[in-house]
């Protein structure tokens, strides 16, 4: 008998041993495209997919980008698969997922289920939201010389990672505020001119941040723009590099770079009634240019700056807690910082944080800071 | 009995603790979410006390055992002989079930996470054979499996734990008040499910391990290391997706395996990690198809149902019901809960409530009838 066994375990690993064996899903590494970003637009009675490529090594040959419609994500991208004459499509290394403005005006929701359910889409899965334009546009119109709208997501990625306390937003963070708070951001994208020179007449295209979009019960429902983003960087305290414009006192402009900075918040409550909430933030900042002939270092030009520093960030952040109050919609997530403070008050509460949130008397106060001003040094003469 | 089949407690232990991560995958995290939101973590400590108490009856009932003798003998010696029958026919009964559901609730994680478009029937047939094949041998075989694959999943395990640590949030975590208490007391249910249908089930080998003193220590010891397991799982999924996305995935911790990338260079493990989930439900299964035919065997008349060195395919000493286990298993997988509805239904509702009445009611009951017969003392 166990020579038998043997014998049958043996001729197992003539059928076993790689992938072309009795498995068929057998494929060269060359067949396969592997796309890296997909994006989702709405249509009557349906979804359009695109889906492209990263480049491929040969320069010839641009990245690949492909669309389909159907009544579902999945039945749009069978469409694609089965119409589709390129190799074979890969989808498990999606990297990032475009969101058409109408998709999302239309609701997340189908997205949002497809990314829980999906098992080639990672559920970190970074999301961003086409600000007036399909994801299709954006992904067939962007980028040239054989780089397509993945490398410039890739490069997006990694300043953001590098430069700032990144600012961009995951399918679970999404998911997880929308059921905790019934509303969420996601980063916005913009489809715009590049910088980079184009070798022929024709403007090259390409996509930028552009601050947040904010979601409300899955539906999209305003933007916070890129400037007025940074006080929503400073309340979710996610605050990286960014530069800001002040003046002087004679209305000069002086390019102010934050290195680092947060918020703290704290609910004012009333016996249990939640009253208002005060937002203490704190920012740092360096002097990047300037007129020459004032003195930084003097005390006086010092409160000026740091005070003109205060002043702009407060605006931001009394910005952005305003959208919040005028929407009705906590996608800051103030409720889970009000729980996090005073929990028993919290769930005692009569009325839902959202339907509080309008009344709430939000008082913002900012403490900013001068740090190290480069190079150059200050308050000799 | 031929102590050559035999093994010690420690090895027991490591099979205890495979055994546990097949019904933990299953229930933690999403039912300590489910009820215990950012409390989860919670959970599997706030089942300690009552479950001290539950490794303290095991241990005396246990105590009470003569040196080749396991819970199936102890139904026959406090019941006497024909209500101690009936009782192991229940169990088999109820443990040939179980191993049919781990089977078709092993079949669904594989389905779901890598092979979206096949049928259950091919994996709860093969995994059904093996285990039938390890059934047929002796229990040490499957208990020293367990030691050898134990490193290497625990191992694992921890790898992928501190990995996902570094995506944890506390805003996932906490707060966590007085008011969670009942909310974590009741997710705890689901802790207390794991330790208990563990805790009786390796009580069927007992009759190859010899007696000891301790055993309450050890048990206790072992308990608190696999309720910190089961709370770093916990802290793991649900603070790094939050209760809320938890609750809505199916399988959260390869969600989270899926996420995973280590040093920017290694990612989409997943089907890796899910294969070698294959390892803790085949000692769970064969651990099940060994106790049932033992029983069965025991019922039938058979007064030493454990391995004595038989070939494999020998039917003497009535083996013959070991492949009709197996039979029974792997049909009973296949016709069972078909939709995912009531997959859902048999995993959160049917088996957990019948393992805690097996665990709480039945064997305590015929502790207790043995207690006041004095049919148990030795």
């Amino acid at each position: 008998m166990k020579k038998v066994l043997s014998v049958i375990l043996s001729l197992n690993l003539l059928i076993l041993s790689g992938c072309s064996g009795l498995y068929s899903n057998f494929r060269e590494l060359e067949q396969i495209r592997v796309i890296q970003t997909m994006g989702l637009d709405y249509i009557p009675g349906g979804v359009q997919l695109t889906l492209s490529s990263a480049n491929v090594e040969n320069e010839d040959e641009t990245a690949l980008c492909v669309s389909g419609s159907g009544s579902s994500i999945s039945e749009a991208l069978d469409h694609i698969q089965s119409n589709s004459s390129q190799d074979d499509l890969f989808l498990s290394h999606i990297k990032q997922l475009l969101i058409g403005e109408q998709s999302a005006k239309h609701g997340l929701e189908p997205c949002l289920s497809y990314i829980c359910r999906s098992r080639d889409l990672r559920i970190d899965t970074p999301l961003f939201i086409v600000k007036d334009k399909t994801a299709k546009e954006t992904m067939s119109g962007s980028g040239s010389g054989g780089k397509g709208i993945s490398e410039i997501f890739q490069a997006l990625e990694t300043t953001e990672s590098e430069q700032h306390n990144s600012r961009i937003l995951r399918a679970s963070e999404v998911i997880n505020n929308l059921a905790k708070y019934g509303g969420a951001l996601i980063s916005a994208v913009e489809y715009t001119v590049s910088a980079e020179d184009s070798k022929d007449d024709e403007q090259e295209m390409t996509a930028v941040l552009s601050g947040y979009a904010v979601i409300k019960d899955s539906e999209l429902c305003g933007y916070i723009d890129m400037e007025n983003s940074l006080g929503a960087d400073f309340l979710l305290n996610r605050v990286g590099i960014a530069d800001i414009l002040i003046t002087d006192r004679l209305g000069r402009p002086i390019s102010m770079e934050i290195s680092s900075g947060g918020s703290e918040i704290k609910p004012v409550w009333e016996e249990n009634k939640l009253k208002g909430l005060d937002v203490f933030i704190n920012v740092k900042a360096m002097v990047l240019e300037m007129q020459e002939d004032e003195q930084l270092m003097s005390e006086e030009l010092s409160d000026y700056l740091i005070s003109q520093l205060e002043s702009y960030v407060s605006s931001k952040a009394a910005y952005v807690l305003q959208m919040s109050r005028k929407l009705q919609t906590d996608f800051l997530g103030l409720a889970g910082i009000v729980n996090m403070d005073s929990p028993i008050k919290f769930r005692g509460m009569a009325e839902s944080f959202a339907d509080v949130l309008p009344a709430l008397e939000i008082k913002v106060s900012v403490s900013g800071e001068l740090c190290h001003t480069k190079d150059i040094k200050e308050g000799q003469n | 009995m031929n102590t050559n089949y035999n093994f010690n407690r420690n090895q027991l232990l490591s099979l205890a603790s495979l055994m546990v991560l097949s019904p933990a995958m299953r229930l933690f995290p999403n039912s300590a979410a489910e009820y215990a939101s950012q409390a989860a973590a919670f959970s599997a400590p706030a089942a300690i006390p009552f479950m001290l108490l539950y490794v303290y009856f095991i241990c005396r009932f246990m105590d009470t055992r003569n040196d080749g003798e396991g819970m199936a003998e102890l139904f026959l010696r406090c019941l006497g002989e024909k209500a101690g029958k009936a009782a192991l026919i229940i169990i088999s009964l109820w443990l040939l079930l179980y191993a049919s559901f781990v089977l078709r609730a092993s079949s669904d994680r594989l389905i779901t996470t890598i092979y979206p478009h096949s049928s259950p029937k091919l994996f709860i047939i093969v995994m059904g054979i093996i285990c039938t094949v390890s059934a047929l041998g002796s229990a040490r075989t499957i208990v020293r499996a367990s030691k050898i694959i134990l490193p290497f999943i625990f191992g694992l395990i921890g790898m992928i734990l501190f990995f996902s640590m570094f995506s944890v949030s506390k805003e996932n975590l906490l707060p966590v008040t007085v008011l969670d208490t009942l909310p974590v007391m009741e997710s705890s249910l689901s802790a207390m499910n794991v330790f208990t249908a563990v805790l009786y089930l390796i009580c069927f080998f007992a009759p190859f391990v010899h007696k000891s003193d301790n055993s309450f220590r050890s048990y206790s010891i072992w308990l608190a290391v696999m309720t910190v397991f089961i709370s770093l799982l916990c802290i793991s999924v649900v603070g790094s997706f939050g209760a809320e996305l938890t609750v809505k995935l199916a399988w959260p911790f390869f969600s989270l395996v899926r996420n995973l990338v280590f040093f920017h260079s290694l990612e989409r493990i997943e089907a890796l990690v899910v294969s070698i989930w294959i390892f803790p439900d085949f000692l769970l299964v064969s651990m099940l198809l060994y106790s049932a035919q033992y029983c069965l065997r025991l019922v039938c008349g058979e007064k030493t149902p454990g391995y004595q060195g038989e070939k494999m395919f020998s039917t003497n000493n009535k083996r013959w019901i070991i492949p009709l286990c197996g039979l029974f298993t792997v049909i009973c997988g296949i016709t069972i809960a078909k939709d995912p509805v009531t997959l859902e239904f048999w995993s959160k509702k049917l088996i957990p409530v019948t393992n805690l009445i097996i665990a709480l009611i039945f064997i305590p009951g015929i502790y207790a009838y043995g207690k006041l017969k004095r049919s148990c003392e030795k």
